[in-house]
């Protein structure tokens, strides 16, 4: 039977694989990412004032992006921890130490720019609320992971203890979805993903869902940049050790 | 009351440019910074061998 010359996602497995691909993907995804943040901003400053809200509703397009991607990266991570715990990929805990301070800067963008559009909406910058008080705590978390990978000097120990604590906090992940269904908070209800399709009008979803593309690009070239800084991490780490053992 | 949303506007896209460029430029100068200590460690082999 020939061999299929088509690429499996199995291929990513082999870290000098990987970094040929990266190398590649890197720019076109910082590309992309520009182009469609450029033109969802445009899209998103040109839409008409929202009847409440006046124009300070345009913080969303920055807002909603980031909150998508802090819970998204997450379950990245949670993903990436089975793989370490059950799987043993070898690129699983090298794709998890590099989404942890990129879900923290999202995460901490969702929470700054929240607090800035609550004034004006809610008169008030923070509440101590369902939804605002469980994105705290996935931030959180997330600083947890960064401090637990910086604990150990061993990679390969650090990635064991940080795939459970990852596993553990994903409990806090449906909790800020579900949070504005479960209590009574000032934060809206969904209005995009909903089992009834969005309730957004398409004035405004379209560029939000542009900006959401764009910021998604913009994670994949930083978490690749990123991973293939951890590779080259780990291999300085393996020639020290291993020009330390030829010294003695 | 349009010139006070511009202020929170302006606030929130000024934050999150802040933070997402300080974490692009730790990504660039750490990159640069391994890629240097690579180098100088697959130089120091070389010479040994």
């Amino acid at each position: 039977m020939p061999k299929t010359r088509g690429m499996k996602i199995g291929d990513l497995a082999n870290p000098n694989r990987f970094l040929r691909i990266a190398r590649v993907a890197i720019p076109l995804c910082a590309a992309a990412s520009a182009v469609l943040l450029a033109y969802g901003f445009y899209r998103g400053f040109h839409t008409p004032a929202e009847r409440d809200q006046g124009t300070v509703f345009r913080i969303m397009f920055v807002h909603v992006p980031s909150a998508w991607l802090a819970l998204g990266i997450y379950s990245l991570m949670a993903t990436a921890a089975l793989g370490t715990l059950v799987w043993r990929h070898p690129l699983a805990d090298v794709a998890q130490k590099a989404a942890a301070p990129i879900g923290a800067a999202f995460a901490l963008v969702c929470l700054v720019t929240g607090a800035i559009w609550g004034r004006p909406t809610w008169g008030t910058y923070w509440e101590w609320d369902g939804r605002l008080t469980s994105m705290l705590v996935l931030f959180l978390i997330y600083l947890g992971i960064i401090a637990l990978w910086r604990a150990f000097e061993e990679p390969l120990q650090a990635a064991k203890a940080v795939a459970i604590l990852t596993l553990v906090g994903f409990i806090n992940v449906p909790i800020v979805k579900y949070s504005v269904d479960w209590w009574s908070t000032l934060h809206q209800r969904a209005s995009v993903f909903r089992l009834d399709g969005p309730t957004m009008h398409p004035a405004y979803l379209s560029p939000l869902l542009v900006c959401a593309l764009g910021f998604s690009f913009l994670f994949a070239a930083l978490l690749m940049a990123a991973m293939r800084n951890e590779l080259m991490r780990r291999r300085v780490r393996t020639l020290t050790l291993f020009a330390a053992r030829e010294a003695h | 009351m349009a010139a006070l949303h511009s202020t929170f506007i302006a606030a929130a896209y000024g934050f999150a440019g802040i933070v997402l460029c300080a974490l692009v430029v730790w990504i660039v100068l750490d990159y640069r910074a391994q890629r240097k200590m690579l180098a100088e460690l697959e130089a120091r082999r070389a010479e040994k061998k």
